[in-house]
């Protein structure tokens, strides 16, 4: 395959950039990859650096219709800050701008639902124990272990009853 | 080496492995809207963290970043410790590094913390046990910025979900000389895994080396990235091995002479600049992997590497070289490791 910038040398590398509001896959030989900025592994975005002032300083998402959705009440962002910076200002600011954000993040990564680790204090909060049992119990039901199923009954039981007092 | 550790940490073409967490602290805004002073209470929050645990206070040394030198710090960028972003900038700035330099943690970089930890071969799932492990130490005293839906919430959108990047450094000589790469590339960016050139101070991909990485951190975990990209590397790894092992049978002439010139200009040249000694080492790797050249392991030549930059061949010297003493002392470090060691099997 033809580096898709200067159409003449082979790809050797693989980047992304932001054209008319949608991400692109980039093809890069040597020459053009160097030039676009090489590899930088800790920045290893992939040409994404920026991504989200590229998507969301377009003229079709803002113009006329471009939300003014107020101030992070801790950091005093505003979404002309976070489009200016291509980042946000601090943890609030993705509550604060849910609603705006969301848009951006599912097109970046095709999914907005974190499957990965937690933090200690998530992973032992009592609602997250709750959840991760009633899984697994009726996968255990799915799987017709009954013995296996009963435990957790007892588990989610005691759990929901101790929440309680 | 034994075959089966070159089965498993592939180090014939696994050249390293990466794999960096980025972290924030619930507490503090991100480094656009973080000013000087909260910068040093939070870095002075991580210490704290840090004398708290025994475990990660006998790991790690604390290193202020503007108290170091100049050259210090372009050879941690040529050492892949830090980021050439974080060198430029560095105030209120500090890293984590461990004795042997295979963990290594930004504090204040693009996120608060970037904790990275790096191995020889391939090795990623080593790489995240140990990362996973410091993270937990540091969440022991530390509230980390997350979110039930967008998991570790990030400066950037596009590291939220697990923060997770991990990279294997692949050798592929035979990939690139057959014209092969592009199709990797091409391939493997629809299912989420990126290759890159590594490029160095030559216009090609530096030694044939290519960095191959997940690209994408949310909606998967940590041990689904992982999976995925071992998966990838093992066919890569098969190709660029039945690649070697057809032009050792159907061209073993021009094969071992390439092979043997180059090592033959490493061991006897007086000047080498760093484009020029990178693809000398790229044909010396091929050999130490196909058993022509004895004398010399892949994690020699890959600290050889990350040597001869122009901060690493200046350190040597002890202070910073103009261009044409680099390239006469890269020569001479070089000859000097290598002239009595290589042997031809
Ligand atoms: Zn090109
Ligand atoms: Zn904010």
């Amino acid at each position: 395959m033809l580096c898709e910038n200067c159409k003449k040398r082979q790809a050797t590398t693989y980047l992304k950039t932001v054209s008319n509001n949608e991400i692109k896959e980039m093809r890069l030989c040597d020459e053009c990859a160097k030039e676009f900025g090489g590899f930088d592994f800790f920045s290893g975005d992939f040409g994404l650096n920026g991504i989200l002032s590229s998507l969301m300083g377009q003229p079709q998402t803002y113009g006329k219709a471009r939300p003014t959705g107020g101030v992070c009440p801790v950091c005093g962002s505003t979404l002309e800050d976070i489009s200016e910076y291509g980042r946000v200002g601090c943890a609030n600011c993705y509550d604060t701008f849910h609603e705006s954000l969301m848009p951006y993040i599912r097109k970046i990564h095709g999914s907005a639902v974190h499957t990965g680790r937690v933090p200690g204090r998530i992973a032992k909060s009592p609602a997250r124990r709750i959840k991760e049992l009633e899984t697994k119990l009726a996968q255990a039901v799915a799987a017709q272990e009954y013995e296996q199923a009963a435990v957790l009954r007892d588990e989610l039981k005691a759990l929901k009853e101790g929440g309680e007092k | 080496m034994t075959g089966s550790s070159k089965l498993t940490d592939k180090k014939d073409i696994a050249v390293s492995t990466r794999v960096r967490l980025a972290r924030n602290l619930k507490e503090y805004p991100f480094a656009t809207k973080l000013d000087a002073k909260r910068a040093k209470d939070m870095i002075s929050a991580v210490r704290d963290a840090l004398e708290k645990s025994p475990a990660l206070n006998a790991k790690l040394k604390y290193i202020a970043m503007d108290g170091l030198d100049d050259l210090i710090i372009q050879s941690f960028v040529e050492r892949h410790l830090i980021s050439p972003e974080f060198a430029n900038s560095r105030s209120e700035r500090a890293l984590l590094l461990s004795d042997d330099e295979h963990i290594s943690i930004m504090l204040n970089e693009e996120d608060h913390i970037r904790l990275q930890v790096m191995g020889d071969g391939f090795c990623p799932d080593k790489c995240l046990k140990e990362a996973v492990m410091l993270d937990m130490l540091l969440d022991e005293t530390l509230t980390i910025a997350f979110d039930e839906e967008l998991g570790y919430l990030t400066h950037c959108p596009t590291n939220l979900g697990t923060g997770l990047r991990a990279s294997v450094m692949m050798h592929l000589p035979m990939l690139t000389r057959f014209g092969e790469i592009s199709r990797m590339v091409a391939d493997t960016g629809k299912i989420g895994i990126a290759v890159r050139g590594v490029y160095g101070e030559g216009s090609k991909a530096k030694s044939d080396l290519y960095q191959i990485s997940n690209q994408l951190t949310l909606g998967f975990s940590e041990d689904e990235i992982i999976e995925r990209l071992t998966g990838i590397t093992d066919q890569i790894t098969a190709r660029e091995r039945a690649l070697r092992k057809a032009a050792m049978t159907d061209a073993r002439d021009t094969f071992e002479d390439r092979i043997f010139r180059s090592a033959a200009i490493l061991r006897s040249a007086r000047l080498l600049s760093a484009g020029e000694a990178e693809n000398l080492i790229s044909d010396l790797r091929l050999g130490v992997a196909c058993n022509l050249i004895s004398g010399i392991d892949f994690d020699e030549i890959s600290r050889i590497l990350y040597e001869i930059g122009p901060a690493g061949i200046s350190l040597k010297n002890g202070s910073s070289l103009p261009p044409n003493d680099r390239d006469r002392q890269r020569a001479a470090y070089m000859r000097e490791t290598l002239s009595s060691r290589l042997k031809a099997i």
